[in-house]
């Protein structure tokens, strides 16, 4: 607030001035949140601590663009500690008083929901499998506003939709379904179906299926989409999936970077650093409307595709560039 | 011999319990398996560079393809049927047991024209340079797909890739888990068993495959074969960078040989075989882009083929022991260098040293032995989004002619995503075989010697130039692909024996022009319906004394493969092979143009958690009796069945 320099009276006076507006202005503010029903905040910085699971790269990367991404925009500001997920029981004795809690992996999503603690979390960089199980079992499922997530993996309509852009030709889809996959067949059918796309799926419970399964599914499919399950995709059985699906001349649509770098011919992924994006967004809605509540656990609102161009030609398949296919999946999601 | 192999798959099957169960991803958190990890975690490259094969649309060579569903379809027990599905090829038998195989013809008893490769091993034999397919330790059923490279490959294929190259590639050793059992019975003593047993032990996968083939030959005919057969696969991830693949086989057992005419000392008796081979190859992979692969084999491949002549038509008809034994052993390492730093260009290189022995009492007339060292460099280079340009040279030293270079260009364009043109000029040398620079082949009987093939030796290497213009068409999101091919080769120094001449000598002599065009034609209806037709018109131009190069294969041929899928898990195949009249080299007698018409018919079932097929074959159905390579052997009607069990 600009103080006129006057003399030191009237400059007083306009500080004493201003200072009431301020007060009253702030005392609007703070009945606003009351009226709504949320924990009131003051309009100093947000306080989060971010709880983390590992110090490594994808962690450190995810923190860092949630700073750079707070740091730049004018409004909405928070104020972040980084713990290692360890230091979970001290937490309600923080001297930063945190409002918010981030947790970064499943290891501090697990820590925190089992510690008690009653601070909001947002969970990130897991799975969207796993929060579902640690919500269930600390029963926070329906609790999405103290405790929701960014997850990392992608929702199948994007997948589906993908497929689409990717590759216009290929209609029938085939999965590999495994004990811990299965329970996503419905949601499955019904995102292949908007998408205007035939589901052939097999299901395994033991790997010993594994390789009969995946001869079966491929026969039947022209692209296999894989969905993470660690008895269908794991270091073991890569090799023999797209060594196979190869020979079959078929495309595999893989879950990370890495899979389409081992031989996949396309992956749509989020990066830690976009996660980190959103969930800075979500911190900065949170500290302009002055609430601690988080809205309902979403998928990446961000996300990469990388076509591998090797496997892409020697399969003859004409996939267009990166950007191009950005574009088609943002228009097809777009669509209602 | 069955008693003990019966014995040993016991052993086999009772001490291998089921696979142990992977580990699941690493660094979870116990009771959630899918955490973050699983999707930031590196994943080891499987579809490097150097494992992702040019589509057709732009390898420099006219190239065909043969995949399982083919060979199923086929109905064919004898590995080298398969090739009368590729457009060109020329397939006969000297007898029931010793196939000839080669493309374009102008091939004797020997094919040795051809460069034949069963997982990256050279498997023509040092003495005569052909390919004893019967003697391969390897089973039908292991077959992953064989490529078959129409036009001289040395550039990127080495030695011997002269008319071209067959490259026979076996299921990687993950592939096929638990037990796999089949059962042939049929007409003319067939009587063939295979067993195989693939599993897991953490990074090693490994397949073991048991095998019997019998069968009685042609009618009349003393070339009946009794094959046992064993190979073993592993392929062996030692670190995420890092794969080794261990390969092992072997092949034993009797075949009857025919003889020659009423030669009483070439006269119908029975020899032995015994082979196997031991290869290990290691590829490290410093990423997706760069790898770089080390492998050695060994092979070793004998005869035992010692006979009394019948008594000859001298004062006291004495008989003599004739020894016509053969011992070839060949030891090879190579080292192969692929890359790519930028995704228009690939670049292939690398060097090998190669040593082969013979030991044979009549062919030489001590151990012989040639070795061979070569360095390749091959570079595929998209100069624009349209037109791809294929360059290789190999430079080979070798014993026997020196120092040869043979180098290969070829330009691929694409007028549009679904239509390539493709031009290519490729120049071979073909090192004589140990046979044809170093021949002492006589009979030894007591103090007489006959002579019959005898080498002058300083035989220079031949020479083929090959050009072609082909199109490569897919449509219908590659359900129809259409390959043609038009050619003109001219090759020279061609080395054979003297005609006339007693004992004949071996040199170079004559040349040879070769104009005609091949045509591949593939239809993919639905799945398991198919048609694969092959259509290939040659004409050979030569001056040798008799023209003989000029008949060596046939002015047309066609073949004809058709499958379809019924419901109720029952398929039908139609295989439809026509070929012109021609006389092979050598002792080969004229054929006359004939039809042949195979049917095969196959029932799928399950029975608990086994999955099985039981499947009919018929060959020759239209009983055109044609006769192969000589008039003794006449191909006549004959059934078989086969029952497959996999569990």
């Amino acid at each position: 607030m600009k103080a006129q320099e006057n003399s030191r009276g009237h400059v007083v006076k306009a500080v004493t001035a201003s200072r009431r507006l301020c007060r009253a202005i702030a005392a609007a503010a703070l009945s606003l949140p009351l009226l709504l029903g949320g924990t009131p905040a003051s309009t100093a910085p947000l306080s989060v601590a971010i709880l983390t699971s590992d110090e490594s790269a994808p962690y450190t990367e995810l923190i860092d663009a949630v700073r750079k991404e707070l740091a730049r925009e004018g409004a909405g500001k928070a104020e972040i500690v980084v713990l290692p997920w360890q230091a979970v029981s001290s937490i309600p004795t923080l001297k930063s008083a945190p409002e918010l809690l981030v947790a970064v992996g499943v290891k501090a999503a697990q820590a925190l929901a089992s510690s008690g603690v009653r601070i909001p979390v947002l969970n990130t960089l897991i799975p969207s499998d796993a929060f579902e199980k640690i919500a269930r079992q600390y029963g926070r499922m329906q609790d999405a506003r103290n405790f929701s997530a960014v997850y990392l993996d992608q929702p199948f309509s994007r997948q589906f939709g993908l497929i689409r852009t990717a590759l216009p030709g290929r209609t029938r889809v085939g999965v590999l379904l495994g004990p811990d996959s299965a329970e996503h067949y419905p949601s499955l059918q019904t995102a292949a179906k908007e998408q205007k796309l035939d589901l052939q799926v097999e299901r395994i419970a033991t790997e010993r299926e594994l390789i009969p399964a995946v001869q079966r599914v491929l026969e039947e499919s022209g692209v296999l989409l894989a969905i993470p399950d660690p008895l269908v995709f794991n270091g073991s059985t890569i090799q023999n999936l797209l060594l196979t699906s190869y020979r079959y001349q078929r495309p595999v649509v893989g879950f990370s970077a890495a899979y389409m770098r081992a031989g996949a011919l396309v992956a749509v992924y989020s990066t830690p650093a976009q996660l980190g994006i959103q969930v800075a967004e979500i911190l900065q809605r949170a500290s302009l409307a002055g609430t601690t509540q988080l809205p309902s656990p979403q998928y990446p609102k961000y996300y990469s595709i990388s076509v591998n161009r090797h496997v892409a030609r020697s399969l003859g398949l004409h996939v267009p560039d990166e950007s191009r296919l950005l574009e088609g999946l943002r228009r097809l999601e777009s669509e209602p | 011999m069955k008693k003990h192999i019966a014995l040993l798959l016991v052993a086999l099957t009772a001490g291998l319990s089921a696979p142990a169960r992977v580990s699941a991803a690493p660094a979870d958190t116990g009771e959630h398996p899918v955490s973050e990890t699983y999707f930031l975690q590196e994943v080891p490259v499987v579809l490097s560079v150097s494992r992702l094969s040019q589509p057709v649309s732009e390898t420099p060579s006219a190239i065909t393809v043969i995949d399982r569903e083919m060979i199923r379809a086929s109905g064919f027990r004898e590995l080298a049927d398969l090739f009368r599905l590729v457009p060109g090829v020329y397939v006969s038998y000297l007898n029931g047991h010793q196939p000839i195989v080669s493309y374009h013809g102008l091939s004797d008893q020997f094919s040795r024209r051809m460069q034949v490769l069963v997982d990256g091993r050279s498997v023509y034999l040092p003495p005569t340079g052909g390919v004893d397919w019967d003697d391969l330790p390897l089973a039908i059923e292991d077959i992953e797909r064989i490529e078959v490279i129409r036009g001289p490959s040395a550039a990127a294929h080495g030695a011997n890739s002269f008319l071209g190259v067959i490259s026979i590639i076996t299921r990687h050793a993950s592939q096929d888990r638990g037990t796999f059992l089949s059962v042939t019975k049929g007409e003319k003593g067939i009587g063939d068993g295979v067993l195989r047993y693939g599993g897991n032990q953490g990074a090693l996968d490994y397949r073991l495959t048991l095998g019997y083939r019998s069968d009685d030959g042609f009618d009349s005919v003393n070339d009946s074969q009794r094959v046992q057969l064993f190979n073993l696969r592993a392929d062996y991830r030692l670190t995420d960078k890092d794969t080794l693949e261990i390969h092992a086989g072997f092949n034993g057992g009797t075949r009857g040989l025919p003889g020659f005419g009423d030669n009483p000392v070439d006269h119908p008796r029975d020899a032995r075989i015994t082979a196997h081979f031991q290869q290990l190859k290691w590829q490290r992979m410093f990423d997706a882009n760069n790898e770089l692969s080390v492998q050695f084999y060994h092979i070793h491949h004998k005869t035992s083929d010692v006979s009394l002549t019948l008594p000859l038509p001298l004062p006291g008809s004495p008989q003599f022991i004739v020894d016509d034994s053969d011992n070839a052993h060949r030891y090879d390492l190579e080292l192969q260098h692929t890359f790519s730093t930028h995704p228009d260009w690939r670049w292939v290189w690398g060097g090998s040293v190669r040593l082969d022995t013979d030991v044979s009492p009549t062919k030489f007339s001590a151990p012989v032995n040639t070795r061979l060292q070569r360095v390749f460099a091959h570079a595929e280079w998209r100069l624009s989004p349209k037109l791809l340009l294929n360059a290789g040279a190999m430079v080979e030293h070798n014993d026997i002619t020196g120092t040869d270079v043979s180098p290969r260009i070829a330009l691929n364009y694409h007028l549009t995503p679904h239509d390539t043109l493709r031009a290519s000029v490729s120049q071979a040398l073909r090192t004589p075989v140990l046979f044809e620079q170093q021949a002492q082949f006589r009979f030894v009987l007591g103090p007489v010697v006959v002579p019959r093939f005898i080498s002058s030796g300083g035989l220079r290497p031949e020479q083929i130039v090959s050009r072609e213009v082909g199109y490569i068409g897919d449509r219908f999101d590659s359900r129809l692909s259409v390959d043609v091919k038009v050619y003109r080769d001219h090759i020279g120094d061609l080395i054979g024996d003297t005609p006339g001449a007693f004992p004949r000598d071996i040199r170079n002599a004559d040349a040879a022009d070769l104009t005609g065009t091949e045509t591949q034609i593939r239809l993919s209806i639905a799945r398991g319906t198919r048609i694969i037709a092959n259509y290939a018109r040659q004409i050979i131009n030569s001056h040798d004394f008799f023209r003989s190069y000029s008949t060596s294969a046939p002015v047309n041929s066609l073949s004809l493969l058709a499958m379809h899928q019924f419901p109720g898990n029952f398929s039908a195949s139609v295989g439809y092979y026509q070929q012109g009249d021609m006389k092979a080299l050598g002792p080969g007698e004229r054929t006359d143009f004939y039809r042949r018409l195979d049917l095969r018919l196959a029932q799928a079932f399950r029975a608990g958690a086994a999955r099985g097929e039981v499947a009919v074959v018929l060959q020759n159905l239209l009983n055109d009796n044609y006769t192969d390579f000589r008039q003794d052997n006449i191909f006549n009607k004959r059934g078989y069945l086969t029952l497959r069990l996999e569990f």
